[in-house]
């Protein structure tokens, strides 16, 4: 082929490559940022390390291959950065470690490819990176004594290149759940059956896994012209394709078989590998997780939501402190992962593993939310959500959730366990209902004044929650009932009885230390009230039920 | 507040330097997409181009302060993503030198098959690729690298470089032109 036609071709191809634009990963940023902060947090620790490193580089002659100009220094140093980084524990699972590549040797140069590994994608499963390349390093130089080895952490030593060089790097399975990751990567190595007749025959595979779970298989065989090959997938399945693409239905190990013959020479070589599947197609849930971006002081309060594409929401969680978020036992679906409610954040999510895709299509991506307009709620009184109202303390503090009329959320106040809004945000005047974050229960509903002024009203489920802070008895009562506190208190104690329309009936305050009160309220006509008793701002509401025949 | 998506370039550029978090997601909003583009024609498959372009975005962050206003930004972080690659190419795989069955010897093609293919399809080809045939042909053909510089950027001689090149493209060629016999 001549020059011009290379140059077309190069033109070709370097225009459609050129236009290639995939659509981003919002998922990548959760390990971005934390592999950033990470690093500018130790950046001077990993300064000092980098100076030793690039002392010791010096020192053997090695030298770094890429960083350009006066670039180089920096770039080295934060490349040792990176890889320590990579080390760490990502909490967000992100990179694991693990065997990938093994070059072959010498001996088999006509053997055209490493030996890869599955890359499963997902949460990085403990130690599993030193074993495996630990022992495939052992079983590589057994094999290929005096070639070169190279692991992952090792810096580049560069300039030695040869044919023969074994390159293995620790770096990069994200094996989630292999189960043997060590004996995977034993078993990983090639192991060539040549055919007696002649040493020139010889096949060799790799694999691929992507993420709609199937594996991709493509040969490598040495035999010029006229070669048939057949798959044996070890499931029972088979191909004669060249590059087959394969489903497994199951998670387990695989032998995968390649035999490649040379129709001319009759020349047969075959070569198997075994490969993990980490989870077949019958997988029926995953979990989404993902960061919430947000100032720290809101990091822990963001409501998201797992939104079903025609607007059901299945879950909704709170982020912890750190912003994460999880949605666990999601079935596979197209979902789209929504948070609200607090001005400026942004959200990435990320799905489990080889479901991702399955699970996960969209990814949603808010940096921009509107700051709500309207008024500080304080305080929401007569408000107890202690599951268990007798233990009150600070810290069964609660995450309410506000939805407007519509059922849309739109902020997150704390509250404690007596009912007391700890922090709250804005809110435009307007009725709104509570859903108690973690239990998803409603838990009352909340309005909003034009004035500014916010009311609380209690589902009844939560008056009788409140029974234990204060006893009313008997209930229902005749002429008169017993008002009893569990705690005193070196507080007066404000007492007011309304109807259910709202009017104040009875109304009187109770000295500090009191822990019970009889109150005549003959004059009371039967039917339901609130008692609410308040004391140092907190607020217990309980319902009365009074005789309509005044005889009790 | 000027919405994040609103911002100049060199506005969004400046919020990412005090380390705001949104104006970084915005700045990866803008440039993933692209970015994920150049990391795929380097990587052999998606979780690989994955991993390239997590580690290049990193480098642009942290090393955002050592960007010049004078010539492209995008221009800037590609160029990132590319040294990032060749990184990655080093860490994973020394130079398939021994791809080296057969010398190159002369193919045909046919601009239609080409024209025809989709850039997925042929993404999938190049991906298929030995990484080092891979890489060279990235750097020369797309980037537009001369043969010294990659030379220089992968450790290796000019001439093998151009040699390697030659293969790569006999190699695409084949791949282009589905010849099942794998021959290279």
């Amino acid at each position: 082929m001549s020059t011009d036609n290379y140059n077309r071709f190069d033109e070709l191809i370097r225009e459609k490559l050129d236009s290639y634009e995939a659509e981003p990963d919002m998922d990548l940023l959760v390990n971005i940022h934390a592999r950033k902060n990470r690093f500018l947090k130790s950046r001077n620790l990993l300064t000092i390390i980098a100076l030793l490193a690039i002392l010791m580089a010096g020192i053997i002659g090695g030298y770094y291959l890429s960083g350009t100009g006066n670039e180089r220094s920096q770039q080295t140093n934060e490349e040792e950065g990176l890889s320590l980084d990579g080390k760490a524990d990502n909490p967000l699972g992100g990179n694991g470690g693990a065997p990938s590549n093994l070059q072959p040797s010498a001996k088999q140069a006509f053997l055209l490819s490493a030996n890869q590994g599955s890359a499963f994608t997902g949460k990085q499963s403990g130690n599993t990176s030193t074993t495996p390349s630990l022992s495939s390093t052992k079983q590589a130089s057994a094999k290929n004594t005096g070639n070169m080895l190279r692991t992952g952490r090792n810096k580049e030593r560069s300039g030695n290149r040869t044919l023969s060089d074994v390159v293995i790097t620790a770096d990069k399975i994200k094996g989630n759940e292999v189960q043997n990751p060590a004996a995977d990567a034993d078993n990983d190595k090639a192991k060539n059956k040549n055919d007696k007749t002649t040493d020139e025959c010889t096949a060799a595979f790799d694999y691929y896994s992507s993420y709609d779970h199937s594996f991709h298989f493509m040969p490598h065989i040495n035999a010029s012209a006229n070669v048939s090959v057949n798959w044996q997938f070890g499931d029972g399945e088979s191909s004669k394709e060249l590059n087959p693409k394969h489903i497994y239905t199951k998670a387990g190990q695989y032998a995968v078989t390649l035999t490649a013959v040379n129709t001319k020479t009759n020349c047969k070589a075959e070569v198997y590998k075994l490969i993990s599947v980490a989870k077949g197609i019958e997988l029926t849930s995953t979990t989404i997780k993902g960061t919430v971006f947000a100032d720290a002081e809101y990091a822990g309060k963001i409501l998201v939501q797992l939104v079903e594409p025609n607007g059901n929401i299945i879950q909704r969680t709170i982020t912890n402190t750190k912003g994460y978020y999880e949605f666990n036992e999601v079935g596979a679906g197209n979902y789209l992962v929504k948070t609200s409610g607090y001005k400026h954040y942004s959200s990435t999510y990320y799905g489990n593993a080889v479901q991702t895709e399955y699970a996960t299509n969209i990814a949603v991506f808010k940096d921009d939310y509107e700051v709500l307009s309207g008024y500080d709620i304080q305080m929401i009184a007569n408000m107890n959500h202690g599951e268990n109202s007798t233990a009150q303390s600070d810290s069964g503090s609660k995450l309410m959730i506000i939805m407007d009329e519509n059922n849309n959320p739109v902020t997150t106040v704390v509250m404690n366990a007596n009912g007391k809004i700890i922090s709250s945000n804005k809110l435009p005047a307007g009725n709104y209902t509570m859903l108690d974050a973690q239990s998803g229960k409603p838990s009352g509903g909340l309005s909003v004044g034009n004035d500014g002024s916010s009311s609380v009203q209690p589902k009844d489920n939560l008056i009788s929650e409140n029974q234990s802070a204060v006893t009313l008895s008997p209930n229902p009562a005749g002429h008169y009932v017993n008002v009893g506190l569990t705690n005193a208190g070196n507080s007066p104690i404000d007492v007011t009885i309304i109807n259910y329309g709202g009017a104040i009936v009875k109304q009187f305050t109770l000295p500090s230390g009191s822990t019970s009160s009889s109150v005549d309220i003959n004059s009371l006509s039967g039917g339901s009230y609130h008692v609410i008793v308040k004391q140092n701002g907190i607020t217990v509401t309980s319902t009365l039920v009074k005789g309509s025949d005044n005889t009790k | 507040m000027k919405h994040l998506k609103e911002l100049a370039e060199p506005e969004l550029i400046q919020q990412c330097l005090s380390n705001n978090a949104l104006a970084q997601n915005e700045l990866y909003r803008r440039f993933a997409g692209k970015m994920t583009g150049v990391c795929m024609r380097y990587a052999k498959n998606r979780d690989d181009a994955k991993d390239i372009l997590q580690d290049g975005f990193v480098r642009v962050y942290l090393n955002l302060k050592s960007f010049k206003a004078e010539g492209s930004f995008e221009g800037w972080i590609k160029r990132i993503m590319i040294n990032t690659a060749i990184k990655h190419y080093h860490k994973n795989l020394k130079l398939a030198n021994n791809v080296d069955i057969e010398a190159a010897y002369d193919v045909g093609f046919d601009d239609n098959v080409i024209s025809r293919m989709s850039v997925g399809e042929l993404m999938g080809k190049v991906q298929v690729m030995p990484d080092g045939y891979r890489t060279i042909f990235n750097l020369y053909v797309v980037e537009g690298y001369q043969h010294n510089e990659i030379g220089e950027m992968l450790g290796i001689s000019e001439g093998t470089s151009k040699s390697q090149l030659a293969r790569a493209r006999n190699y695409l060629i084949k791949l282009i032109q589905g010849n099942s016999s794998a021959r290279i």
